[in-house]
């Protein structure tokens, strides 16, 4: 996928993987759909900068003897959620006339 | 490289940040590398899957640089000057890293390229050939500046001396009231009533007020320390600018108060017959917060003292007939010893009697 159009989708991709529930960094790159591709390079930023909107949270919590750090939505993180998926109509809108427009030519 | 060595080597990437943010930030990827351990991974194997040191630095001071200048943004004195100060390092560390022009990420005026030395060929001859003229003005300012200092410094000096001197006038007075209380005793040896009074008077007097004084000692001590640590040393850190501004920095991105500005060491005060005392401002009064703090119990003691003390005084002035003599404490002269104005028949019984050190060499 092209790397801006990766760029638009990894917001609502992470914040998709707290959904269900509070998650950590490494398994918030295990369930990012690969054809994101992020790293831990990419996620450390990222999820700065959605704390710093409050769109997560964060608590640090014991595990194997050490602290993690768990992230989970906040309500304004779902409402982004929400509004990502109801832009789906646009953007299958979008794909659609791309589609028509290739098949055409 | 094991995690110990990557901790070491991404921690020295981006020393730059203040610590909290630097452990946090190391900590994430060491996390992940713990994550994979977890999973099964040897350490060897989960550091190799990590982002190398670099790559991780790089996004941890890509990100710092995009966080200074959304602050930047949105202005604000404290948070510019903690903008500049980090954004400096952190942009320099950054260039370092990926080779890119530090200044490309750092949109400063001519002073922020000279203060980093990035200024073009053109502004470098430009700054030479000027440099007689700023030169010499540069010359004037450190010597006004300096001039400045020599002032504060003396004002500084007069105000310790000036304390030093409430702590001796405390100091004599509490001294002096065991020295009123063998006057007393004295006054009761040679049978005057209204002179020993006079002088228990004395000696609650001075015991009292000594003490208060010197508790104002104290407080004016105490303040004039705590002003001078917070204040005279962030200054003199100031002319070596990087010490003051990296505290102004460390103290930004910990969120504590703006302590940039600082205070200025009031005068003294009184308030509600409370003992004065200088504060910085802003402060607590050091007197009125021990005065809260039981202190008020202290000081009503000192007033009960000081207002027995004249009671005393002004009974053995009444109870001797109005006769002035009785504020005389001992006088000497001519081999005759004379308490508040009688002659003393046997000087030599007195407790503690100087006479025969009076008659020995006077």
């Amino acid at each position: 996928m092209d790397t801006q159009m990766k760029r638009g989708f990894l917001d609502a991709c992470v914040l998709a993987a707290m959904a269900q529930g509070e998650s950590y960094g490494y398994q918030i790159i295990k369930d990012v759909p690969a054809s994101i591709g992020i790293s831990e390079s990419t996620l450390y930023p990222l999820l700065k900068r959605l704390e710093s909107r409050k769109l997560i949270k964060v608590r640090k919590a014991e595990h194997n003897g050490r602290l993690r750090k768990y992230y989970s939505l906040t309500e304004a993180g779902r409402a982004f959620l929400a509004e990502f998926a109801n832009d789906k109509k646009e953007i299958d809108e979008v794909f659609d006339f791309v589609e028509r427009a290739t098949r055409g030519a | 490289m094991n995690s110990r060595e990557y901790k070491e080597q991404l921690s020295a990437l981006v020393e730059c940040l203040p610590e909290a943010e630097r452990e946090e930030a190391v900590g994430f990827y060491l996390e992940a590398i713990a994550d994979r351990m977890d999973e099964g991974a040897t350490e060897e194997e989960a550091v190799a899957l990590a982002p190398t040191p670099a790559e991780a630095a790089k996004a941890i001071l890509s990100e710092k640089i995009s966080e200074l200048k959304a602050r930047e943004g949105e202005g604000g004195g404290t948070s510019h000057a903690f903008n500049e100060v980090v954004f400096e390092e952190v942009a320099e560390a950054y260039g370092n890293l990926t080779g890119e022009d530090g200044a490309k990420h750092n949109p400063r005026g001519f002073f922020g390229r000279l203060k980093s030395r990035r200024l073009s060929p053109l502004e470098w001859v430009a700054v030479v050939v000027s440099s007689p003229l700023w030169l010499s003005v540069l010359v004037a300012v450190a010597a006004v500046a300096l001039a400045l200092l020599i002032v504060a410094f003396a004002l500084l000096l007069v105000v310790w001396v000036l304390v030093g001197c409430v702590w001796i006038v405390g100091g004599a007075f509490v001294l002096s009231a065991p020295v009123a209380i063998v006057f007393a005793i004295w006054g009761l040896q040679i049978g005057s009533g209204p002179y020993s009074l006079v002088n228990l008077g004395y000696a609650l007097f001075l015991f009292g007020g000594g003490m208060w004084v010197l508790r104002d000692a104290l407080a004016l001590t105490r303040a004039l320390w705590k002003w001078q640590k917070e204040n005279v040393e962030v200054s003199l850190h100031g002319f070596g600018k990087r010490r003051a501004r990296k505290k102004s920095a460390d103290c930004a991105a910990d969120g504590c108060a703006d302590e940039g500005v600082p205070g200025t060491f009031g005068s003294a005060s009184s308030a509600g017959g409370q003992p004065t005392a200088a504060v910085p401002d802003g402060g607590v009064p050091p007197v009125a917060a021990a005065g809260r703090s039981g202190g008020s119990l202290f000081f009503r003691a000192c007033l009960v003292l000081l207002l027995a003390g004249l009671v005393c005084v002004l009974a053995g002035f009444i109870s001797s007939g109005f006769d002035w003599r009785v504020f005389l404490t001992s006088v000497y002269t001519e081999g005759k010893m004379y308490l508040g104005g009688a002659q003393v028949e046997s000087p030599e019984r007195l407790l503690f009697s100087p006479y025969g050190l009076f008659a020995r060499y006077f």
